[in-house]
This record gives C-alpha cells, structure tokens and sequence, in this order.
C-alpha cells in the first residue's frame, strides 16, 4: 500500500475549500465562468500567456500544440529551464515588480510552498481539478490545502541500463543488484545529484526514509569507476545514450521516452519501492493574462491536457483516467512509490544534502 | 575649469555667443559620457557590493550583514580557488604558447595563402568556447570517446575530459587566437632594420631575439598574458559542460550555481563576484604599473613586418602548425557535431543512428529559437553600433580634453576587461531589480550588459587612435571656422573611424558568443543563441544542439567574411580584427 500525502490535512482542508466556493459539481471539464472568474471569451481576448516549465521543450511544445487544437486564439510563450532557474527567474521578476510568467510548474513541493508563502501565486483551483477530486479521478491530496496549487504529474527515480552494454545474467532487479561484484568491478554508473535537480532530492529523501538510501548510495560510492553525478537529466540520458554508463538512477519517463525512439534501454522499477515527487502547477499572482492563465491551468489539469503531457512526456500522471503512455510502461498501480511527506522533506534538505554528500564520499 | 579642445576657444570669427554654446555641447558631451559610463559601470559594481552584504535577494526586504563573506573562509571556496588557479594558470600557459607560435609562425615567416591561414586560425576566436568543449566530449568522454577508441587501438592510454585537464585542454585552445591578435600586430610592428642592425654588430640570432625581439614584445605579450588569465578566470562555459559529471566547480560555474540553485543564494555568489573582481582588477593595475605609460594593448597595427626569405622546410613546419591548430579547434570537434546533427538517435554508433534533417528543421522553425537567432543579431549590432558612438565620445574626451578626472573615466571604461561576465550579470540584476524601472526581462538589460562588458574594446581603439591623429588637422577645421562638432564629425570620426571600427568588430564577434552574462538575464523573448544552445545542452538535446551550434558556427563564419569584404573595401580596414591595413 502506497501512502503519497502532500498534507496530512490537505484531503479535508480541500474538500472543505470546495464545499465554501460552492462548486466542484458535475464532473463538466470546461471551465465555467461563474465558478472560476474568467470566461474562455476573456482568455481569449487577452490572446497570449506565458508558461513556465520544467517539462522538457518537445514535450512542452506538444502540450501546447494540443491546447490551441482546442483554444486556435490563445497563443502560449514557453520558458523552459529547470525548476531551480525557473523558480529564480519568477522570484526575480517579481520582485522586480515585472512578472512575465501566467502559468508556473515547479517539480518541487517546497519551491511552490515558498512562491505561495511569498504570495507569488494567485488563489485558484481549476474546474477541471475540482471536477476531478469530486469524482474520485484525482486525490484531494494532489491539490494544496489553501488551494494556490495542485499536481498534475509524478516524477519517479529509477534504475534504467543499457541491454547493448549489462549481459542479461547482470541485468539489475533490484537497488541492491547494483551493488553486486559485477556492478561494483565493471559497471559503470551515474545517478543524478540531488542537490541540483530538484525532484531527484524528493526521491532520494523517500528512499532514505525508507530505509534504502544509506546501504544503496554507499554501496555504489564503491564502485571502482566512481560515480558519475550529473546535475541534469539531459546530460545522464545521453550518458546512457553514449554508453558511457551501463546504468544510472533516472527519472523513468526520460528513459521511456528514449525508448520509443529506438534507445535499447530497460526500465526498472524496483520491487523495495521507488522515490518520486510531484510537478505542481498554478497561476501566478502577477499573471499579466489572469484569464489565459486559468484557461491554461484549467487545461493542464483536465483529462485532455493530462493525456497530452503523458503522451508527449511517457510520465504518470495523478489523474486516474489517464493511461500509462507508451506502451509496454506498466500502469503505477504496479509499481510501489515510496510514501513521502514533503513538508518534512523540505525542511531536511540541507541536513540530507550533507548526509549524502557523507555516502557518497 | 578649464577644457582645451582641438583649438582654442577663441578662434577667429567665433563670436561669444557661438563660444559659450560650444562649451555647453562639449560640457553636455562630457556629461552624458559620464553618465553613460556611471549607469553601465560603476552602478551595477556598486549594486553588487551592495548585495554581498543584504541579507536577502534582490528586491526583497532585508538587513545589512557581513556575515555573506563568510563564504571566503569555507573549505569549499579554497577547493574553488585551487580549481580555479589550476584551470586558469594551465589555460594561460597554453593559450600563451599556441596563440604565440601561431603569431610567430604566420607573421615572421613567409607562408603560402597568409591571409587565408590567418582567417582559419583565427575562427575560434568568434565561437563559443563551450560548443568547443562539446565537440571535445565527443572525442574524449572517457569510455566511448572516438579519439579514445583510437588511443585504446594503438595501445595509447585513454583521457577522460570530464577533468581539470581536460578544461585547462579545451580552454586553452580556444583561447589561443585571443593571444595570436594580440602579438600578431606587436610582432608586425617590429623593424626588421633594428634585428638587421643586431645582426650586422656580429649578435647571434638568440642574442638578437633576447635583446631586441623579446624587449619590444614584451608589452603586448604581458598584456595578453593579463587578459587571458582574466578571461579565463571568469569562463563559465567551458568548465560548466566539463566539471558536471565529476563535480568539478570552478568560482563561476559556482558563482551561477548559487544564482540559480534552491534556495537561492545570491548574496554568498556576490561575495564571490566582488572576490574575483577585486583580484582582477589588481592585476590589472600591477600590470598597469609595470608596463607603465607604454600603451599595452593594439587593434591598430601602424605597418605590416614583411618576412624575409623562408626556407621550404620552415614554410612547411609552418603550415603544418596552422593546420594541426585548425584541425583539432574546428575540423575535429565541430565536425564530430556536425555529422552527429544528422542522427535520428544520439549514439556513437553512426551505422545504426540513421540520418535525418529533422534536427535543423527543428532549430530553423522551432519559434524561440528563430526569436533567438534574430536577439543576437541585433544585440551584436546595436551593441557594436552604440559602443562606437560611445567611445569616440570618451576618446575625444579623454585625449583631446584636459579636463580633470578624465583618465579616471578612461579607467572605468576599460575596468569590465577586469569583470567576469557571470559577475556582471549579477551586478545587473541587483541594480535593475532594486531600482525597478522596467529594465530587466527586456532585451535592454542584456544590451546594457553587452555595451559595459565590451566597452573596453571599442574605447582603446578610439583612445590609441585619437592618440595617433595629429591634433593639427582639428586645429585647421577650427580655424577655418568649422564648428565642435563638425570638426568632430568631418575630421575626427573619420580618421579615426577606422580603429573603432576595428574594435566594433571585435565587439560583435564578442556579442555573438556571450553566454554567462545572458544566462542570467535572459527572460522569456530575449534568449540569445549561446543561451539557447546552453538549455539544450541541459535538456540533454544533443542532436538538436549540434544542428544549432552548426548554425551558429555558419552565422559567425559569414559575419567574418561579410566583415572582412566590408572592411577591406570601404574602409581599409582588414576586419576579422581591426587590423588597419597598410597605407
């Protein structure tokens, strides 16, 4: 049994949230004016909104093109970087009082907990995401308690190698496969550095709390090769891609993705469980096109904008109606994710950033 | 106070009236240059100085605190200080040994095609450095790089490039044509009647080189010796695509990382920036004191050395070093990359990746990354344009005017050589978003940065070349009647035209490869090409990036031509660096 909370109390503050507004009825995935304050016409008229993302710019760009299938009059500017950058450019360019960014995502709990404490986020849960709690397709506890943000898709940490370079009798099963003779003598891995990608941190945390994290990085920091840490995803999926490593400790959907385009990987999601965190979404307070904005959050938490970032992205997605993409990927009910509190984990992450660094020597 | 301009203030059939209004153009001149240098210059260092002792980021409420320098006593700065110093001091060398052959090789010696071999190894010079360091990790990447395999196939050992060594490498190389200007001219200004006098008085040819070469040399060498240790203490790019996987962090990929980590830092990076900063500007000063009043820097040769006869095995030991420089700096990386933008699937194996176009399909319709390409192209021009302006406003102040303070005006145009651009960057974005007048996430800002980081350029062309225009000629316009600012238009823009053109050159081809600075300052709609590429080296889109580091290479290898053409035909000015050809 998977226990995955943003807040012990976020289920019920949530419900409660959408009892006071009044909606959350109905199930309908169009945005509605009277619940939500802005009409598809006004989005409309404003044209244009700007979307910050951490979601890579193929699959950003796929996104889009499927929103303005439905919405031709909005266009949307895209700012692709990593959460962290993300994060410091939206920062500075409020406090330079010239927000740019409409639609923030932050793989990151604690960097949309901090937008919201600085009040950087506009209060708002999108019809589609009410709709979607209400009908049980959608946890209550992906949407944040006040309501300034919710999740749309889960990141997982997993092993992925290389069947051209692992002989199939070393093929890694397990966390603790990796710390075989074979591995520790001839493989060569990577994993991704928790202090420079953000949702690796999470995952690592939810490995640590689990009792996996010391014996596993420790473990590896063994390895006659070294340990290459990359501070991107790119750059550890081209590692795989080149062959430099025969295995790393990758977000899943990355790998799948380099699946589909003909890459001879494996993915492996390991039965002791596996770390993940969340992207959020939400509005910004500063949002110069409030209406397009919302529109487009709308969007990203219905079924249609859900499949479509899990069809350009191969990620799970929070939502329930969502089938795993591409196929061959198992559907998350199979896979076990190790339970997470964020709120703990963003409070720790300096003290985990030295432990880590102490594992990995 | 009193100004002495090109001629006196009481020129015949200048009435009062006209006299008062020349010193209120010349005053508002003066002031607007000051002003311009201020707000460019001085305002961001003083903003960063201001924001190594906040206790919060920039535009958020805070108190003043000394406890950001704590940073300088940790042991991870030293580790960053030795990183830095091996990678720089390594680099320097190497640049200095490489750009000085090249210099030696094509000035001193009498080589086939010379202009074409100077243009060839002179292109790195205009590309971004860590495209170079890219390319490199194709061929070195310690299992599967190509130059590897080839290594492990004759028995050689392998190199890993994800190390210092691998960074002081590509560093190094790219560096190289940055020393070769710079001793090219120093080496051509060099008479060749001073050796034959050496030579006649029965010295050695050692004994002459000692004497007479190395002596004449030594300006220009210590001054490309200082800017490359500089430049090289403040380069982000390469050391960012090198030190990942290892960890290897030198003060400016550090400096960003504390930028653009969570939570945010920018206060310990400023302490950083005003450390690397006041370390390069007292090197800029010892070497200011020890080269003395001699003029150390040159975009304007004043005649051409014409090589004596070159024995065929000299030409061919000459060429050979040409070729081999071109080879490993542009045919080896860039043409690993720019095969491998032809994959369908990044692999190193060719056979099973397929071919496709689809990479510059994307690159060439994708809408930002057009936007992006169309953002350089007019940050360089504006940049090069309005720097010109610029500097000939403070070379006529500067050396035709005595007012007091103006060498202190030339000292700040010239400080940004001193600046890392990471840390300029900063510095911008402290004062545009403490003083928020709707500057930053503008093109604007990153044209600001632009102008102040590559003023130096343009400015000491004007300087030197208003130093070598003979005041006489102004004096003639002026007694003739001729106005300030006509003289200044008529006869001074266009003879010394030619030197700030020279330095707008060099400002392009600055423009065109800027990463660190943009990187940080960059918003949605003012990405530039080096930022872009950086993303997609991010992003892990290799395939992409190779296709759009192909178009950047194709992009800076036409400017160079165009501005070649250009220059040598309109101007006689030989272009790629400023070179005035001979009269």
């Amino acid at each position: 049994m998977q226990v995955r909370t943003l807040k012990s109390a976020a289920a019920m503050s949530v419900a409660g949230l959408l009892a006071l507004s009044g909606c959350g009825s109905g199930g309908s995935e169009s945005p509605s004016a009277t619940a939500t304050g802005f009409s598809v016409e006004t989005a409309e008229q404003e044209g244009t909104l700007t979307w910050y993302t951490s979601i890579p710019t193929e699959a950003s760009n796929a996104v889009i093109a499927a929103f303005q299938q439905k919405y031709p009059k909005v266009k949307v500017s895209l700012l692709r970087s990593t959460t962290q950058d993300l994060w410091q450019k939206f920062q500075t360019e409020n406090a330079a009082r010239r927000g740019v960014a409409d639609v923030v995502g932050f793989a990151d709990w604690g960097i949309m907990n901090d937008a919201k404490t600085q009040k950087l986020l506009a209060k708002y849960v999108p019809d589609s995401v009410r709709s979607a709690v209400d009908s049980g397709v959608l946890g209550s506890d992906k949407v944040d308690a006040d309501g300034f943000y919710f999740a749309s898709r889960e990141l997982l940490i997993t092993i992925a190698y290389n069947n051209q370079t692992v002989p199939a009798e070393h093929a890694p099963k397990t966390w603790d496969d990796l710390l075989d003779p074979w591995w520790t003598e001839n493989g060569h891995l990577g994993i991704l550095d928790p202090t420079k990608t953000t949702g690796t941190y999470y995952a690592y945390y939810a490995m640590d709390q689990a009792g996996i994290a010391q014996s596993f990085f420790s473990g590896i920091a063994r390895n006659k090769h070294g340990i290459k840490q990359y501070d991107q995803g790119g750059a550890i999926q081209n590692a795989l891609s080149s062959k430099e490593i025969d295995a790393g400790v990758i977000t899943d959907y990355s790998v799948w993705s380099l699946i589909q385009k003909g890459q001879p990987f494996t993915v492996v999601y390991p039965e002791a469980g596996v770390g993940g965190s969340f992207d959020y979404n939400a509005v910004a307070a500063a949002a110069p096109h409030p209406a397009a904005a919302r529109l487009f959050a709308d969007y990203l938490g219905s079924t249609d904008g859900s499949q479509a970032i899990a069809k350009a992205l191969n990620t799970f997605m929070v939502r329930s109606d969502v089938p795993p993409y591409p196929t061959g990927k198992p559907p998350i009910s199979q896979v076990k994710v190790l339970p997470l509190d964020p709120t703990k984990a963003a409070a720790q992450r300096d003290d985990f950033y030295s432990t880590f660094k102490g594992w990995m020597g | 106070m009193t100004v002495r301009l090109a001629a006196p203030a009481t020129a015949p059939g200048m009435e009062r009236g006209a006299v008062a209004r020349e010193r209120t153009q010349q005053w508002l001149a003066i002031g607007i240059a000051a002003v311009l240098v201020v707000v460019l210059i001085v305002l961001p260092l003083v903003m960063l100085v201001y924001g190594s002792l906040r206790d919060a980021p920039p535009g958020l409420p805070g108190v003043f605190t000394a406890k950001n320098y704590e940073i300088l006593r940790e042991p991870d700065f030293l580790s960053l200080v030795k990183n830095s110093l091996i990678v720089t001091c390594g680099s320097t060398i190497l640049a200095m040994v490489v750009g000085g052959g090249l210099a030696f090789v094509l000035v001193r010696l009498r080589m086939p095609m010379p202009r074409l071999l100077d243009m060839l190894v002179t292109v790195p010079a205009y590309v971004t450095p860590f495209i170079g360091a890219i390319g490199w990790s194709l061929l070195l990447s310690p299992r599967v790089g190509y130059l590897n395999h080839f290594f492990e196939l004759v028995g050689l050992p392998t190199i890993d490039i994800y190390s210092l060594g691998g960074m002081v490498w590509v560093m190094g190389i790219y560096e190289a044509p940055i020393v070769y200007l710079y001793l090219r001219p120093a080496l051509s200004r060099i008479d060749r009647s001073l050796e034959e006098v050496g030579r006649v008085m029965g010295a050695s040819p050692t004994r002459t080189a000692r004497s007479i070469i190395v002596p004449l040399l030594m300006p220009a060498s210590l001054s490309a010796l200082l800017l490359c240790f500089v430049n090289l203490l403040g380069q982000f790019g390469v050391p960012g695509v090198l030190g990942g996987p290892e960890g290897i962090n030198v003060i400016p990929t550090y400096l960003v990382t504390l930028v653009q980590q969570y939570p945010v830092n920018p206060n310990a990076a400023s302490v950083l920036g005003v450390a690397l900063t006041v370390t390069t500007m007292v090197l800029l000063w010892v070497s200011n004191r020890v080269l003395g009043k001699r003029d150390y820097t040159t975009v304007v040769g004043k005649g051409r050395y014409e090589p004596g006869p070159t024995s065929r095995r000299m030409r061919w030991i000459g060429v050979t070093i040409c070729l081999v420089y071109v080879f490993l700096t542009e045919v080896l990386p860039m043409g690993m990359m720019f095969f491998a933008s032809f994959q369908k699937v990044f692999t190193p194996d060719f056979g099973r990746s397929g071919f496709t176009l689809a990479n510059y399909k994307y690159v060439l319709s994708y809408p930002s990354l057009v936007t992006s390409i169309s953002n350089t192209l007019l940050l360089a021009l504006a940049t090069a344009v309005i720097g010109s302006v610029l500097a000939l406003l403070l070379g006529f102040i500067v050396v035709r005017t005595r007012l007091p303070g103006r060498h202190v005006v030339e000292q700040i145009a010239i400080a940004p050589l001193a600046i890392p651009p990471s840390v300029f960057g900063l510095a911008l974005l402290w004062t545009w978003i403490t003083v928020p007048v709707g500057v930053y996430g503008t093109l604007l800002v990153l044209l600001l940065a632009y102008l102040a980081l590559f003023l130096p350029y343009t400015t000491r062309a004007a300087i030197g070349a208003f130093r070598q225009v003979s005041v006489d000629l102004e004096d003639a316009s002026r007694v003739l009647g001729g106005s300030w600012l006509l003289t200044l238009r008529r006869i001074v823009a266009p003879l010394v035209g030619p030197a700030i053109l020279g330095g707008a050159i060099i400002v392009l081809y600055h423009s065109v490869r800027e990463l660190a600075a943009s990187l940080l300052l960059y918003a949605v709609g003012t990405q530039v090409i080096s930022v872009a590429i950086w993303e997609m080296f991010n992003e892990g889109q290799y395939l992409e990036l190779f296709a759009m580091s192909t178009v950047q290479v194709l992009i800076v290898l036409v400017l160079v031509l165009v501005v070649r053409l250009l220059g040598r035909r309109f101007v006689g000015v030989d272009a790629t660096d400023g070179r005035a050809t001979p009269a």
